[in-house]
């Protein structure tokens, strides 16, 4: 009897473990993230994978997105379960910073008007505490108005 | 068969899950047979079933069924690493085939009937590849008509649209959602129509991605893309509108992305959209590198070439 608990208990240890590492990235978990962040502007696209699929990261993450000119955008970091969340900054078509989280106390959202057409930078800074942590999702949406 | 026997022992599991971890009264049958598991070899059961319920949760997200489920993501280290810069870590990402038919709006494209492909014909598609080109048609169909006031012509794009979803299992975001009749509801007020189409454009993207299926994001952007342009650019014959040709010029930022990802996913069925996108770009490269105006040779090239190949995609059955 007592073993069969012992049983029990392990394999939902398991089991949450796995679970609890593939819920982050999950698309209800996005779908919702999304909603919330991108608030009336209109979606554009979204982007999410788990952090460990990121093989030589080495703490920073990085994605691109097209943006036409005099268009308005928001760029919504939806990065779930990580220790501290990563540091999330926007370059232009030249790579100018044009925002950072850091410097926006752990704002998430960035919304800008794009001066001209062309592909716009969005870097996630993993801090070294997360680098190994296995159940944290990478994300990010955009919108549109 | 095999596989559709265990989709069936999943959905059970599942089922039983939340029993399961509740920790079972002895008189529950599961009790008794896990009693005699643990007699045997504890650590293999539980290992065994532990395996069998994760991959349970990867099977149902593999079948489409994404809005109630957990997705496994593998490692990456398939055709998700970005085609055209491999310093990027994620696929470059594609504007929405609705901003892409709001902007041609928004610069003055405006409706002309007889244009856009019938949705009668939404019956004749037939092999995936044909279907998941025509979603993206049918899509910016959908948008033209929504933008300029064709309320009939728009439900049935959006008729068009879920049956070419539902043709690529993904009639679970129609079902859940209740898109259609919410949109047959809000004809007339364009704002909400407008926030059904985002809400459409966002459960297709977040389906299709958290299942990887990156060959159907691929092919019905190169179809909605095809559509946008085509009608714009046969507007601009009669309407020189600088404004729309301009943006037909910005599309040589899309188009390199739209092919890159296309090649990466190297289907032999999609190799005439290919051929044909690469043909536009070729054309499309000339007007921008020559600076041609809306009645130059350049331009008349680049608008038979894509004509050539919205009459290749919506002639794919």
């Amino acid at each position: 009897m007592r073993n069969v608990y012992k049983i029990l208990a392990i394999a939902v240890f398991f089991i949450m473990g796995t679970v609890a590492a593939q819920a982050q990235c999950s698309d209800k978990t996005i779908k919702k993230a999304t909603k919330d962040a991108l608030g009336t502007y209109i979606f554009e696209s979204a982007a999410f994978k788990p952090l460990s699929s990121f093989a030589n990261a080495k703490g920073r993450v990085e994605a691109a997105f097209s943006v036409y000119s005099q268009e308005s955008y928001r760029v919504a970091n939806l990065c779930q379960s990580f220790t501290e969340q990563p540091e999330f900054e926007v370059f232009d078509t030249e790579k100018n910073l044009l925002f950072s989280s850091a410097k926006e106390k752990g704002k998430a959202t960035y919304d800008f008007i794009a001066q001209k057409s062309g592909d716009y930078t969005i870097q996630f800074k993993v801090a070294a505490v997360d680098t190994k942590n296995d159940g944290a999702c990478v994300a990010f949406a955009i919108g549109y108005k | 068969m095999a596989l559709h026997v265990l989709v069936h022992v999943c959905k059970f599991i599942l089922n039983a899950r939340t029993v399961y971890i509740s920790l079972l009264p002895p008189h529950y049958p599961a009790f008794t047979m896990l009693k005699r598991y643990a007699s045997l070899s504890s650590i293999f059961y539980v290992a065994a079933l532990s395996a069998l319920l994760a991959g349970c949760s990867g099977s149902k997200t593999e079948q489409g069924q994404a809005g109630d489920t957990l997705s496994i993501e593998a490692p990456t280290t398939d055709s998700l690493a970005a085609p055209e810069d491999q310093t990027q870590d994620f696929i470059q990402s594609l504007p929405s085939p609705i901003h892409v038919a709001r902007i041609f709006n928004r610069a003055g494209l405006r409706y002309v009937a007889g244009l856009t492909n019938t949705s009668k014909d939404a019956g004749k598609y037939q092999s995936a590849t044909a279907k998941a080109l025509n979603l993206g048609i049918y899509t910016t169909d959908l948008a033209y008509s929504t933008f300029n006031n064709q309320n009939q012509a728009a439900v049935d794009y959006f008729k068009a649209v879920q049956k070419m979803g539902e043709g690529l299992d993904m009639a679970s975001m129609f079902e859940s959602t209740n898109l259609v009749p919410r949109f047959e509801r809000n004809l007339g007020n364009k704002d909400s129509l407008l926030y059904l189409m985002s809400q459409l454009s966002l459960e297709s993207d977040i389906l299709l991605k958290g299942s990887k299926r990156m060959d159907v994001v691929a092919l019905s952007f190169a179809g909605a893309w095809t559509e946008s342009m085509y009608l714009t650019t046969s507007l601009l014959t009669e309407n020189k509108n600088l404004e729309l040709y301009n943006r037909v010029q910005d599309q040589q930022l899309t188009l390199p992305k739209l092919i890159a990802l296309l090649e990466s996913q190297n289907q032999p069925e999609a190799t005439p959209a290919l051929d044909g996108l690469k043909e536009v770009k070729s054309k499309l490269d000339r007007v921008v590198a020559n600076s041609a105006s809306i009645s130059s040779t350049e331009y008349v090239e680049l608008m038979s070439s894509i004509k050539a190949l919205r009459e290749k995609i919506i002639k794919t059955v």
